[in-house]
């Protein structure tokens, strides 16, 4: 079976795409899990990758450590953690039959964004999801 | 299903093909994922290819990921990216996908104009 590759970002414009915390792409065999939240009222889902940066990483150095990157998606009002699971895993499935469509789009603030299907604005792998709040690619360990 | 491997040549001369900076080649199975690192450069990541599956107990030593940093056209990562996933899934009859050869001019995409750094992090002592 191919890999799958999960692609984010969450800024508004191509222009603004320019480090780490701006975009990404992971490959499904990182995906490590999800937890949701609820703070101030909107409802949150992290997914948590393994390190991008420090992968199958070790460290040794005083007081530094080997964590998941993680993404964190605000969810709609209405939107609730079992339905988002189900879109979830459903189009996990569905990209794992495709013969291309290997990079699927879960989230893309964008309005510039074209997609493959030739429209252009912000993109959403699932109604439930309403944007990509925060990207944390957690930087390279140093000796 | 068989393995892919990625491979990247910096040049510019074939001379210059010496050392784990200029050139190198990962299985696809190491890839640990893409970002940005400006407007016009994107990150690959992967597994250690000299510490692989390392660990260490030597003091402030650590096991970290090898960079490769694409030069493309400015404001693209995401079509980038998403040229690169497009290629690991098509049926190549050879299993090596060159992403981009700068002594010879091949690159797997119109995007991406040069490979602008090749790290392989150094094996842990």
């Amino acid at each position: 079976m191919e890999e799958v590759y999960l692609y984010f970002r969450d800024c508004a414009t191509n222009a603004l795409d320019d480090d780490k915390g701006t975009s990404c792409l992971f490959p499904l065999s990182a995906y490590a899990g999800m937890e949701f939240s609820s703070a101030s009222g909107v409802n949150s889902v992290t997914l948590f990758f393994r390190s991008m940066l420090n992968n199958f990483g070790y460290d040794e150095t005083a007081d530094n450590e080997v964590v998941s990157d993680s993404v964190l998606i605000d969810l709609k009002s209405t939107a609730t953690a079992r339905e988002f699971r189900r879109d979830f895993h459903e189009a996990i499935d569905s990209a794992k039959m495709k013969l291309r469509g290997k990079f699927l789009v879960i989230g893309d603030n964008n309005a510039e964004a074209t997609s493959d299907d030739g429209n252009t604005g912000t993109q959403y792998f699932s109604t439930q999801v309403d944007h990509i709040e925060a990207i944390t690619i957690v930087p390279a360990n140093a000796e | 299903m068989n393995e892919k491997y990625l491979y990247f040549r910096k040049g510019p001369g074939l001379d210059d093909d010496d050392d784990s900076g200029n050139s190198c080649c990962f299985p696809l199975s190491s890839l640990a994922g893409m970002h940005p690192s400006d407007d016009d450069h994107l990150t690959l990541a992967f597994k250690s290819m000299v510490n692989h599956d390392g660990f260490t107990h030597g003091a402030n030593q650590v096991v970290i990921s090898d960079l490769v940093i694409l030069t493309h056209a400015a404001n693209n990562h995401r079509d980038v990216m998403q040229s690169l996933v497009d290629l690991f899934a098509s049926n190549q009859k050879d299993g090596m996908l060159v992403i981009g050869d700068v002594v010879t001019g091949d690159f797997c995409n119109g995007l991406i104009t040069a490979i602008d750094t090749i790290t392989i992090d150094g094996i842990n002592s």
